[in-house]
């Protein structure tokens, strides 16, 4: 029985691929079925070529498969640049519309099927019929996908529109399921189910850090565009101000870091989002939160780089910068959501922990994490149980010691209005006063405190996704996790065993705990998206390793397949 | 220079007083200001000059109450505007001090202060139409001319600066 | 967030608050002859006079010489890092409106890195005080040019055939970029910089007082400003164009007359609060 079929829908210049791909991912999670969406598009702002990349699956997805099965082109317009994003095998079939030219070269050479439908006269067949719709009827058709279900959602879609427009998308939706009908193919998927009580929800790794970060306590942001970070932003936007929270764009990353603090400073939990470029502007001032002791949370939606680099793709490249990137010693957290769903715990996390421990947090999301869109199991609510250490008045004749030295290394923090308890917030070491010091003994006391209310800290299981078993592990992080839980999935399935090691805690680090993973693991494969492989420098110098330990790494843009890591496995058996 | 503020000396007795008190304490609050600035920048001659001015100042706030008592004055009955505590022609001047000032100079600028307040005084009591006011303020320039006297004796007590009395080998720090 | 009022003490019943009580015990490490200890003075008696409860009161600063002002106060402060106080400042007052929120620093600072922060600070219109003391020189670093500087100072290794550049006008691109209050006070006129001052706070929205205060380490010549200061005509302050006019005109040593008082709403947030996280996370579902 089929499980899962993955499909491409690409075209360019206003086709509306993309629209109409968002348009499967909806109707696809109301015939109950899981699903994951992801895109690639050209250079332009607009009319440049689109490609909706999309999985419908009977179990929960958030990885794309090795190949797609269907590719349907609404024209070839520079698609041939994007056919690595879109391997076909050769069962595969590629959809082609005659009066659109040949299909490139590239996209032949999988061995895959080509077939032949006139997709634009078909269109044109109804008066104010779109391709893209034609398009997305043949999709629905071969995918098994109920042909009411994906008409609601396209009314639904097109709610603003007009009634003609409306009917023009109803009869382009059934012009292409009786198109798909006719081929005589199909990689059906048999109906899914969703059991009693459950809910599913749609919604991108953006969003969800969105909404995580307002579960945490957000309720002021500072904001400044930038790619992929910028639709956290304007999600945040209309959201904080619905729960009495609020945004404000600024003029540029500095003032988005510094107002964040500011804010903090004042009580108010804070927070910005931005990517690799952005985070270079803020460190400075990452160290000012760190040395003044101002909770902040930085979201780091990592993209190509160095420099400007491949802004609309992804990377796990950001990693040395969060860890390293300040100067001084600034121990400061760093966490690392490992899936959409888990953008939303580990947002809402990283706010807890940034409040309690009155530190810095970056949060390293990605492009593929941020902009995929994932029909899944709405994702659990977490309480987080308020840890924040507030001063009060001190005692009478008692001057207030905002930086006090406690066993914990937490100093309870007064916020502004509370009398007798003013102080100044310093990035100049000081004393446990505040008041500035360059005395040796004050820096090793201070720097030791900063240090110890991280390690000190309790962080529970969270700090890891621990999944499988046996004497292999796969050890990554980050938007990888999905290929690897699905190349575990399949390992085992075939009889294998294997673990998994997912750290969502990056620092401060974890010896302990990972020591315990580790336990019985005779081989690990570390699996990560940088040329340089930077996570597995990270292990290496933080962390005891196996002996043999193999690395599996490469730059972005290209996501890792399920069968790329199986691949690996298998090569140790032959080993 | 700026005319502004609530108070005015030549228009009451109270005004007078008031202008009087406000001055003398920001006087005795701003000599105590410069010591402890001389004895941060580790100059304790002068220091201990300014600590010694700033309880002469207090001596004269408490003249001023005994004034006030003695022509049945009540106390804060002119409320002073904003600046109004900052406005004495005998404040003396932060900008004028260097850390390296021997006694004899800041003695200099103090009696230029002392000076321009006996000025004021006694202006005003040529001048005002009040004769109680005008009666006052010849009794505090006779205050300001005793204090003058008094800085008179103090300053022969110290030579004069050196012409490189400025003079520190050390450069500059930075230190933030 | 609300968008809250000041709360004004009552005065009846509680004891007023003096200047000193704005003072906090640590000893400024200034040179002596300063101006800003007179700016500090004119702060505390500002607030004295406003009679503003300390807790309610927050200063931010950046780096620099008259950076280290929030230290020596007994108000809620931040030392933040160079150029950033205004943003900080405003994420500050934004979430805290119930604040009242004074920024202090340099002429570098403020002008040179913090330069475009304060572009926006002016169109924005928070409502806050930011105070300038300009020396015309980064003092804390040993005395190079900064942007108020004469292009000819040749008083700098860094630049010892001076600048030769514009010495920037910051109080007519404050009025261009839509500051609602802008004056110019000196340090040795405490009276009329109390009194500024203490406008400045009153009035709402984003206001700049550039307070020229020497720097008698690096830039001993500063000492004559006392003889050269004067005050600004009256017509300087008639209308925008006369005071921006006056402003790119003068010597740049007239003081002490309010400038331009705007009547620019200052900018606040309104969360309309009409939800919660329930119908936050309706939007998701299918």
């Amino acid at each position: 029985m089929r499980r899962s079929v993955s499909v491409v829908l690409a075209g360019s210049g206003g086709a509306g691929a993309i629209s109409a791909g968002t348009m499967l991912l909806q109707a696809a999670g109301r015939a109950n079925w899981y699903a994951y969406m992801t895109r690639s598009v050209g250079a332009q702002i607009r009319g440049g070529e689109a490609a909706a990349m999309l999985r419908f699956d009977l179990d929960p997805v958030s990885a794309h498969d090795d190949a797609f099965d269907v590719l349907i082109a609404l024209d070839w317009q520079d698609l041939g640049k994007h056919a690595a994003e879109m391997p076909l095998h050769a069962g595969s079939v590629i959809i082609a519309d005659p009066d659109q030219g040949p299909v490139p070269e590239v996209f032949l050479a999988s061995g895959a099927r080509q077939i032949q439908v006139l997709i634009k006269q078909l269109a044109k067949g109804i008066p104010g019929g779109r391709s893209n719709v034609v398009a997305t009827g043949i999709l629905g058709g071969l995918t098994g996908l109920p042909l009411d279900i994906l008409t609601q959602v396209c009314e639904e879609s097109l709610a603003g529109k007009g009634e003609k427009v409306r009917e023009a998308s109803v009869q382009a939706l059934r012009a292409g399921f009786e198109a798909a009908a006719a081929l005589g193919i199909a990689y059906r998927l048999p109906p899914g189910r969703v059991p009693l009580g459950a809910s599913r929800w749609n919604i991108t790794g953006n969003e969800a850090t969105g909404l995580g970060a307002i579960r945490g306590g957000v309720r002021y942001v500072a904001a400044y565009p930038i790619t992929p970070a910028t639709e956290i932003l304007e999600w945040m936007a209309p959201a904080l101000a619905r729960v009495g929270g609020a945004l404000v764009q600024v003029e540029d990353e500095l003032a988005a870091i510094n107002q964040i603090i500011g804010a903090s400073f004042g009580g108010v939990p804070s927070l910005t989002a931005t990517s690799g470029p952005g985070l270079s502007l803020m460190t400075e001032s990452l160290g000012l939160a760190v040395a003044s002791e101002t909770p902040v949370v930085v979201v780091n939606v990592m993209r190509g780089g160095p420099s400007t680099g491949i802004p609309a793709k992804s990377e796990q490249t950001d990693l040395n910068i969060a860890l390293h990137g300040l100067h001084g010693e600034a121990p400061h957290l760093v966490l690392a959501p490992n899936s959409v769903a888990d953008c939303l715990f580990t947002t809402g996390w990283a706010v807890h922990l940034a409040k309690t421990l009155q530190a810095p947090a970056l949060v390293l999301s990605d492009q593929l994490l941020g902009q995929s869109r994932v029909v899944l199991d709405r994702p659990a609510d977490v309480q987080w149980p308020c840890r924040r250490e507030l001063a009060s008045r001190p005692a009478a004749g008692e001057p207030y010691r905002r930086y006090a030295l406690t066993p914990s290394g937490v100093s309870p923090m007064a916020v502004p209005g509370t009398p007798g308890c003013q102080y100044t917030a310093e990035g100049l070491e000081h004393n446990e006063f505040g008041t500035p010091s360059s005395e040796a003994e004050n820096h090793r006391l201070q720097l030791d405190k900063r240090t110890r209310k991280l390690d000190a800290h309790d962080y529970g299981d969270s700090w890891a996704s621990l999944e499988g078993d046996g004497d292999w592990m796969i050890i990554t992080w980050g938007s990888c996790t999905a290929a690897v839980r699905e190349a575990v999935r399949r390992w085992h399935e075939d009889g294998g065993r294997a673990r998994m090691l997912s750290i969502r805690l990056l620092s401060p680090v974890q010896p302990k705990k990972f020591a315990q993973a580790l336990r019985g693991v005779s081989r690990a494969l570390v699996v990560e998206q940088s040329h340089s492989a930077q996570f597995y420098r990270y292990l290496r110098a933080f962390y005891e390793l196996p002996g043999h330990c193999d690395v599996l790494h490469r730059p972005g843009p290209l996501p890792f397949r399920p069968g790329e890591i199986v691949e690996q496995l298998a090569g140790w058996n032959r080993a | 220079m700026s005319a502004g503020g609530n108070i005015r000396p030549e228009r009451s007795l109270e005004d007078l007083l008031a202008y009087a008190r406000i001055m003398e304490r920001a006087s005795a609050e701003r000599y105590a200001e410069l010591a402890e600035v001389m004895a941060m920048h580790n100059n304790q001659e002068v220091s201990e000059l300014f600590r010694r001015m700033s309880e002469i100042e207090w001596l004269h706030v408490q003249n001023v109450d005994e004034l006030s008592r003695e022509f049945s004055v009540t106390q804060g009955a002119v409320q002073p505007g904003a600046g109004d505590r900052l406005r004495g022609a005998e404040i003396p001047q932060s900008e004028d001090m260097h850390y390296m000032h021997s006694p004899h100079q800041v003695l200099k600028l103090a009696q230029q202060s002392e000076q321009s307040a006996l000025d004021f005084y006694r202006q005003l009591a040529e001048s005002a139409a009040n004769r109680e006011v005008r009666a006052a303020a010849l009794r505090l320039a006779a205050e300001e001319e005793a204090h003058l006297r008094e800085l008179d004796a103090w300053l022969s007590r110290y030579p004069e600066a050196e012409p490189d009395w400025a003079g520190d080998p050390d450069p500059p720090n930075a230190t933030d | 967030m609300k968008t809250g009022q000041q709360t004004q003490p009552s005065i009846a019943h509680a004891p007023a608050v003096e200047p000193e009580a704005y003072r906090s015990s640590v000893k400024p490490v200034w040179c002596p002859g300063c101006g800003d200890f007179s700016v500090l003075t004119a702060i505390t008696n500002a607030l004295a006079h406003l009679q503003l409860p300390p807790e309610r009161v927050a200063m931010v600063s950046g780096i620099g010489c008259s950076s280290r002002i929030p230290a020596y106060t007994n108000v809620f402060g931040f030392h933040g890092v160079h150029g950033r106080a205004l943003p900080l400042a405003s994420g500050l007052k934004l979430s805290r409106p119930d604040l009242t929120v004074l920024v202090a620093g340099g002429d570098g600072d403020g002008f040179s890195i913090g330069g475009n922060h304060f572009l926006h600070a002016c169109r924005r219109n928070v409502d806050m005080t930011y105070i300038v003391m300009d020396n015309q020189v980064y003092g804390m670093t040993k005395g190079q040019a900064s942007p108020t500087t004469a292009p000819e100072w040749s008083g700098s290794d860094l630049t010892p055939e001076g600048t030769g550049l514009l010495a920037f006008q910051p109080l007519v691109i404050a009025l261009a970029a839509g500051a609602n209050f802008v004056a110019r006070c000196f340090s040795g006129e405490q009276a009329n910089l109390t009194e500024i001052l203490v406008e400045a706070i009153r009035h709402p929205g984003f206001s700049v007082v550039q307070v020229l205060s020497p720097c008698v380490t690096f830039r001993p010549e500063q000492r004559q400003w006392k003889n050269l200061i004067r005050m600004a005509p009256e017509s300087a302050a008639a209308d925008l164009g006369s005071a921006v006019r006056h402003l790119m005109e003068d010597d740049g040593l007239s003081i002490g007359r309010v400038l331009h008082r705007g009547d620019r709403k200052p900018f606040v947030l309104a969360g309309c609060a009409d939800g919660g996280l329930e119908d936050l996370e309706e939007g998701f579902a299918l």
